[in-house]
């Protein structure tokens, strides 16, 4: 309401005024691009020594994720008891703070300080996967003591292990993931099994939606073609646009979406879409009926991963932290109120000792024969990358 | 004069009538199509608050609050419930507060000082004034940022305050100026010529005469503080301010308390409103 307000306001008000344009205004005008060149392009000096480790003498870490994103006590949901028993076991003080509440939020607010060679005040960030390869380009991430987290290397599970974008996990570590693939409404359509048969069946025309981000929607398309998305071409990318395109020409796909697809699939405004595992887990405890579907040609998996970033002041707590959620327990413990799936290898057994009602859920704790289904793309470069998504934004006419 | 216009129009009407005089339920919609399009208009505004505060009652079982499950009260007995929100929306509520009494402090003055006074650089304030209205959010507080980053200044609630009074006083100055500029400059003039000194007639006449389009400002400095979510974000640091927790929490789910602290910011602004209503009738029959 009242960012309408303002815009009206600055509409009727100002632009007359501005236009007018006396020379103190222009003077600023002309002054603002060289304002902001000035924090801006400096280019990275890599060479930049770390600062010395505060960790023995200043027990913190200060942990930033994104909002509802780890246990917190029944009673007092400002409680996290996972943070306070490692507080608890280890003396090091959690800063907890949930302020992650978009990637490319997150990223225009640090990209100042990262540029400017300062320390950004985390120790732990959470980005999703796509800023974290961003990051990790650009060299804005600190390398991984895998010494220091033998948790990390022997419970992280498999299909996660070795990411394109960063192989060996030299800086990253899973957080919670999820997968993507079909949701639909058992009570209202009949099951849809593939990604061909949720662009092209009649009975779902008009009643489709796709998720927004090329990175969602095109790998799985392309694994319904039978293409490997671990080493696809230019041209077979722009095949499975070409299909997209046709969807959408042919009226079958209603929009492309964020996460409010959770929404219009809730209210019945599409029938069956692409979406991402841990929602539908979150839907299904308002509507039974609604149901996950692996595509037959397979699903994708992701995972938001914590990651130390460039000049970070506490270290080796930090390295403490991601040990500490890769044991068992304790992934147990978180995943039981997140309910994404848990990247942790033998979480679905301590599970089992606390609450018995999630284990049978593959959606929350993966058996092999879901996670033989999964599959991650290739890493492309930020040039093919823009093409990409400019070839992307003609199909979804953003 | 209102009433002369009325009366001419009622001698007016009878012989229009004479000739052509719709009946039945047709004359009932004419003679009250004005008041229907308008209910219909305020229903069709309404109908999304409407909603927002009936599933404030609702208790899902999940973490999306989209369906209808069952009534409660839980989440306005229980509004600190969700973790982060009572702190984040505290925040809030004293950022607003300080910023407005920054930004209408700083801006009534600069008001007075642009209306009142010739000096150099007058034209050049009056436009830069305007530059935090007609800058687009993003890059205001995108270039806040890169200043503050520049200057090393660390980032968290003092930041987000200099940002709110900066862009909170352009709108206080606007308000506050039309207002001085719609002052009859002869009520000072009277109040001189019976002997008031300069202080007592800023303070008797011209203060109590700016007063409604300063509580005005106040009001308006306070609900864009309140609600901003760009330029907050950009220069936040770690703090989190109620729309972004509302923003963050939306990626997992969102809690029916979020719909609570809607319906109760809507519930304060219509008493508020009312209470103007009758304060303004009761001062009309005075």
């Amino acid at each position: 309401m009242t960012a309408w307000t303002r815009e009206e306001a600055v509409r009727s008000l100002t632009r007359r005024r501005l236009l007018q344009g006396s020379a103190a205004g222009a003077a600023a005008l002309a002054a603002a691009p060289l304002l902001s060149a000035c924090g801006g392009t400096k280019p990275v000096e890599k060479t930049q020594t770390l600062p010395p480790d505060k960790s023995d003498t200043d027990k913190v870490v200060n942990f930033s994720n994104w909002s509802l994103y780890i246990d917190v006590d029944d009673k007092d949901e400002t409680k996290h008891p996972s943070i306070d028993a490692f507080t608890a076991k280890t003396g090091v003080k959690i800063h907890y703070t949930e302020d992650i509440n978009d990637a490319d939020a997150l990223n225009a607010k640090l990209a100042p300080t990262f540029q400017a060679g300062q320390d950004t005040g985390y120790d732990i960030l959470v980005p999703t996967e796509e800023l974290a390869t961003k990051w990790l380009r650009t060299g804005y991430l600190e390398a991984l003591d895998k010494t220091l987290i033998p948790n990390v290397t022997k419970n992280l599970i498999g299909s996660l292990a070795h990411p394109a974008w960063d192989q060996d996990r030299t800086y990253t570590v899973p957080w919670q993931s999820g997968c993507t693939g079909i949701a639909f409404d058992s009570k209202k359509t009949k099951p849809v099994r593939t990604i061909t048969e949720l662009l092209t069946r009649p009975d779902l025309k008009g009643k489709v939606a796709l998720i927004r981000d090329w990175r969602d929607t095109v790998p799985l398309v392309m694994l319904d073609m039978g293409v490997d998305i671990t080493t696809y071409t230019d041209d077979q990318f722009m095949a499975a646009i070409e299909v997209v395109q046709k969807a959408v020409d042919s009226g079958q796909v209603r929009s492309f979406t964020g996460n409010n697809y959770t929404e219009l699939l809730a209210n019945g405004s599409v029938d069956a879409c692409i979406a991402w595992s841990g929602d539908i887990v979150q839907l299904q405890l308002d509507t039974p009926t609604m149901t996950y579907a692996v595509p037959e040609a397979g699903q994708l998996i992701w995972a938001d991963a914590m990651v130390i970033p460039q000049q970070a002041q506490h270290r080796i707590n930090a390295h403490k932290v991601m040990d500490y959620y890769y044991d068992p327990k304790v992934a147990a413990q978180v995943t039981a109120y997140v309910q994404y799936i848990c990247p942790v290898k033998g979480a679905r057994e301590e599970m089992a000792k606390i609450d018995d009602t999630l284990v049978d859920n593959p959606l929350i704790f993966p058996d092999d024969a879901f996670l033989t289904t999964t599959h991650s793309s290739r890493l492309i470069d930020e040039k093919t990358q823009l093409t990409y998504t400019a070839a992307w934004l003609k199909v979804t006419g953003s | 004069m209102a009433s002369t216009t009325a009366s001419a129009a009622q001698q007016a009407a009878p012989p229009a009538r004479t000739t052509k005089r719709p009946s039945g339920p047709f004359r009932w919609v004419r003679e009250r199509i004005i008041p229907i399009i308008g209910l219909l208009v305020l229903f069709y505004m309404f109908l999304p608050i409407f909603v927002v505060v009936v599933f404030s009652f609702n208790q899902p079982n999940g973490r999306f609050n989209y369906q209808w499950v069952k009534f409660s009260t839980d989440a306005w007995t229980n509004l600190c419930g969700v973790g982060g929100l009572c702190e984040s929306l505290q925040l809030s509520l004293v950022i607003g507060l300080v910023a407005t009494l920054g930004a209408v402090a700083l801006g009534t003055l600069m008001a007075f000082g642009i209306a009142r006074y010739r000096f150099r650089g007058r034209g050049g304030s009056n436009l830069l004034v305007f530059m935090p209205m007609a800058t687009p959010e993003v890059v205001m507080g995108s270039s806040l940022l890169t200043w503050f980053v520049l200057l090393a200044f660390a980032r968290g609630t003092t930041t987000i305050l200099i940002a709110h009074v900066m862009f909170c006083l352009s709108f206080v100055v606007v308000t506050v100026k039309a207002r001085i500029a719609g002052l009859d400059p002869r009520l000072e003039q009277a109040a001189m010529d019976l002997y008031a000194n300069e202080r007592t007639t800023f303070w008797r006449v011209t203060f109590p005469l700016v007063l409604p389009g300063i509580v005005g400002a106040s009001l308006l400095a306070f609900s864009l503080s309140f609600d901003d979510f760009i330029v907050t974000n950009f220069n936040s640091g770690s703090t989190v301010t109620f729309p972004m927790f509302v923003w963050g929490a939306a990626q997992r789910g969102t809690p029916p308390q979020i719909n609570v602290v809607g319906s109760l910011m809507f519930l304060v602004s219509l008493t508020i409103v009312l209470i103007a209503q009758v304060v303004q009738r009761r001062r009309k029959k005075a």
